[in-house]
């Protein structure tokens, strides 16, 4: 097992670098010079000079790259140029917001996706399936931005039943952020419900195929004890990389709803970054949201061994 | 809109009467606080204001009137006291340091933190006493400033003379101060005695006034600025305003409480400000609709607005504003050196019907950088070089440049490049092949203002409380958005006269001659038209107030619960 775990924390190493390189490169693609955004409009060459000397914008890419790297290896993002604060602590107040956003969301993906599915593959091409593989069609397609917009006007404005901006974390009482988190993480889910229950309807009949089955049937199980203890163990793998995979694309979703309902998360935050040219700010944003796919996708490659001793 | 020719009263003289009216206002207000005296001030200005701006004998088409006409922070009778202010700004403030933050849509913040030495009169930014009582220039060369009694920082401070010796250097010399132009005419500060304090200046300025009303005039404890990291105030500030720092998470959320010793009695009328910064405009409405959010300020949406207008739990509070659209045009760069084009230019463009498509009707169209309200402007420049397309394809034939290609440049934002393709249509019909280009914000400006590397930029100037600041910068030959590299037919010395006075007659005098000459004889920036400012706030939000600087200040709003 030690071994399986340093044979892929070694692998991430490449990607890690790629991604930093990629990353830190962003800066150098925008026209707009940094020590400018820093000094305002008015500031005199001289002054420019001297922040560009001092954000050691004048050593070579590579050099200014290993310093970079170097320094975010010690957990230390720079400040953000905009605003004078450091990146680290913007995104230690972000992370918590949009990690509860995430799990809110990946929570309602699964509990609803998974019978959902179950439900499905039981009456495969009956009625009822049709009527949940078509729904899901609509959820994978339907964007989120419009979804959360309409839902605000009905939901929070009309019958005033939840806010319809900000955001409350645990830390602020559960209730609150309940009634904060719901709209949201329902709207991050949509595309989450339907990949889940597709992929569960597909995977569980499979394994209501399986010659298993119908041994399983002869020795006179309940179909309830087949579906829900069998089959859905057989299924597990492709569940647990479905839900892997949801974090992710959960995580996409909430840069665009974060601003829609004005959560001060890490989404809001790389937007205004962007659109100010923060760019310690974007990268130290876009870092962690690398860092988090990575580690997730670390955790599923171990999740399927233990779950299924059969992958080598 | 034909003012001239018609029996109005002089905005001139109006001013000396609301000066000697505020003078009395203050020493009443100063002594007693009493209600009833500021509302009769309200009631005599609002009758002269509505003489100027129904000057064409018409009810004034909305926005003006509806400016509240009392001098800022005069305590409005009938308020509510107590509750907390739930406030929405799309646009998180990047600093709350007056000096070294220099975006404009952080003001509104600051207001409720920071007094200015300088305060103005809402509806024609006149200028009116703030930390300072009154101020003079026994010469051109000196002002002297008589400072209020008995003011104390947030943290004990007290403010005096020193204090005001304080900011004005920390404004010249912080190694990150933002606004050192502001102050550039004042060589050295003299501490005459505890509450007088004497500018000695370079050179005449009685545009300095009108710069102690903005970031240069906010007043910052010097025992904080002193002890604060970097020096810098950005997320600790500490002023003499009616609202002090409670807790601020930058960028979400600035909680504020109550000054309880603050020197305006009977203000302010809330316990508490709760700043939300959304980062979103359509947030700020969302809540506001929702019941989360008591003022949603600077609705910049045009098409939301009438929706809104018939929402009867909601007040959309629009006022004129100095907010204007112009173009900056690369004058040294030929053709456009030569005034037939510029003309020619400006005469194309049917400003009305532009500013209604884009603005659904916000906006009123622009002869001068100075909205007609301001006491500055000029009602003889009222349609010059407007639209008229046979003069305009005349005076391009004239020059010989007919269907020259020029490239506008233009930022990443919806209007922005709505407007300019809109202008691209407008100027082909008078022979101009315009192409356009579309930067992000942050590199527009410097590649138009710094790199000279585009013919003509189209964007709205956002104003400053002392015209001079404006035309200084913009026309001056010194000034960051000015093209030009020498001065142009006299231009300069038109500017300087116009500061040289503190008499604001002779100073509007000046200012019209300076107009005549750069808008309408040169078009060196060609006006479009002026925006106006809208707030929005449910119904239980009584007293606030929009000003024509456009930038709201909320801090004296009350709430109804």
């Amino acid at each position: 097992m030690l071994r399986l775990l340093g044979a892929r924390l070694a692998a991430v190493i490449p990607t890690l670098l790629f991604a930093t390189f990629t990353i830190f490169g962003l800066q150098h693609i925008g026209p707009a010079d940094p020590a400018t955004l820093v000094l305002g409009e008015n500031a005199t060459e001289e002054r420019i000079a001297e922040v560009r000397e001092q954000l050691g914008l004048n050593d070579p890419l590579l050099v200014q790259y290993g310093k970079w790297v170097g320094r975010v290896a010690t957990g230390d993002l720079g400040d953000s140029i905009i605003r004078r604060e450091e990146v680290s602590s913007i995104i230690g107040r972000a992370l918590p917001t949009t990690a509860q956003l995430v799990l809110a969301g990946v929570t309602i993906s699964v509990v609803v996706g998974i019978p959902l599915g179950i439900l499905a593959a039981t009456r495969a091409n009956r009625p009822t399936d049709v009527a949940v593989t078509s729904g899901s069609a609509v959820g994978v397609s339907v964007p989120n931005f419009w979804l959360a917009l309409v839902l605000i006007t009905a939901v929070a404005i009309n019958w005033r039943l939840v806010p319809a901006r900000g955001f409350a974390t645990l830390g602020d009482g559960l209730g609150e952020a309940f009634r904060h988190t719901i709209l949201p993480a329902f709207v991050v889910s949509t595309s989450g419900i339907a990949i889940v229950t597709r992929q569960v309807r597909g995977a569980m009949i499979e394994a209501l195929n399986a010659p298993s089955v119908r041994t399983h049937r002869a020795k006179g199980l309940s179909w309830r004890t087949i579906v829900w203890k069998h089959a859905l163990r057989n299924s597990a793998v492709t569940i647990v990389t479905v839900v892997g995979l949801l974090v992710n694309t959960t995580l996409g979703a909430t840069v665009v709803v974060e601003s829609v309902f004005a959560i001060p998360g890490m989404g809001t935050r790389v937007i205004g970054a962007a659109s100010a040219r923060d760019f310690p700010v974007i990268q130290g944003v876009v870092l962690t949201y690398v860092l988090i796919v990575l580690a997730i996708n670390l955790i599923i490659d171990i999740a399927y061994r233990i779950i299924d001793p059969r992958i080598s | 809109m034909h003012r001239h020719g018609r029996k109005q009263p002089d905005p001139r003289r109006r001013f000396r009467r609301l000066l000697a009216l505020l003078a009395v206002f203050t020493v009443v207000a100063a002594a007693c606080g009493s209600s009833g005296d500021s509302s009769e001030v309200g009631a005599d200005d609002n009758g002269a204001a509505t003489g100027a701006t129904g000057g064409d004998g018409q009810a004034p088409a909305g926005p003006s009137a509806d400016l509240p006409a009392v001098a800022e922070g005069a305590a409005q009778p009938g308020g509510t006291y107590g509750g907390t202010l739930r406030i929405a700004h799309w646009f998180p403030p990047l600093s709350l340091d007056p000096h070294t933050g220099s975006s404009g849509a952080d003001h509104q913040v600051l207001y409720s933190l920071y007094d200015r030495l300088v305060h103005f009169q809402y509806e024609t930014l006149e200028f009116t006493p703030g930390l300072a009582t009154s101020w003079e220039f026994p010469d051109p060369q000196t002002l002297v400033l008589n400072l209020r009694e008995g003011v104390v920082f947030h943290d004990g401070t007290p403010f005096n003379a020193e204090a005001v010796a304080f900011n004005v250097d920390r404004v010249q010399n912080h190694p990150n101060t933002k606004v050192p132009a502001d102050l550039e005419s004042v060589e050295s500060v003299e501490v005459i005695d505890d509450l007088t304090v004497q500018l000695n200046l370079s050179k005449p300025d009685s545009g300095l006034v009108g710069v102690l009303s903005d970031r240069a005039g906010m007043m910052v404890s010097p025992t904080a600025a002193a002890a604060a990291p970097d020096q810098q105030l950005d997320a600790t500030p500490v002023g003499t305003g009616p609202f002090k720092m409670v807790e601020y998470a930058a960028g979400e959320r600035l909680l504020l409480e109550k000054n309880q010793d603050y020197w305006q009695e009977g203000l302010p009328y809330a316990d508490g400000i709760e700043w939300i910064f959304t980062g979103d405009e359509q947030a700020g409405l969302n809540g506001l609709r929702a019941g989360d959010i008591d003022i949603a300020l600077t609705v910049r949406d045009g098409s939301q607005i009438q929706a809104l207008s018939s929402d009867p739990s909601v007040n959309v509070i629009t006022s004129p504003s100095l907010n204007t659209d112009g173009c900056y045009i690369n004058d040294e760069r030929p053709p456009w050196d030569d005034v037939r084009v510029r003309k020619a230019f400006s005469m194309a463009i049917d400003r009305k019907t532009l500013a209604d498509v884009l603005t659904f009707g916000q906006a009123e169209e622009a002869y001068l950088p100075v909205p007609p309200q301001h006491w500055s402007s000029s009602p003889d420049m009222i349609g010059v070089n407007g639209y008229d397309l046979e003069q305009a394809k005349a005076l391009l034939a004239e020059s010989g440049h007919e269907g020259m290609t020029f490239t506008m440049m233009s930022y990443q934002n919806p209007l922005q490049i709505r407007k300019a393709e809109l202008l691209q249509e407008a100027v082909a019909q008078a022979g101009f092949n315009m192409e356009l280009e579309v930067l992000e914000l942050a590199a527009s400006v410097p590649a138009m203002f710094t790199d000279f590397q585009y013919d003509m930029f189209c964007a709205p100037w956002t104003g400053r409380p002392d015209p001079h600041q404006t035309v200084a910068n913009m026309l001056g030959s010194t000034g960051y958005y000015s093209l030009r590299e020498g001065d142009r037919a006299g231009v300069d010395a038109l500017i300087a006269a116009a500061v040289s006075t503190d008499d604001l007659d002779q100073r509007a005098a000046a200012y019209a001659d300076l107009w005549d000459v750069a808008i309408g004889q040169e078009a060196l920036w060609i006006p479009l038209w002026h925006n106006s400012s809208v707030t929005v706030t449910s119904d239980k939000v009584g007293g606030y107030q929009l000003n024509l600087l456009g930038k709201g200040q909320p801090q004296f709003a009350w709430i109804e619960e």
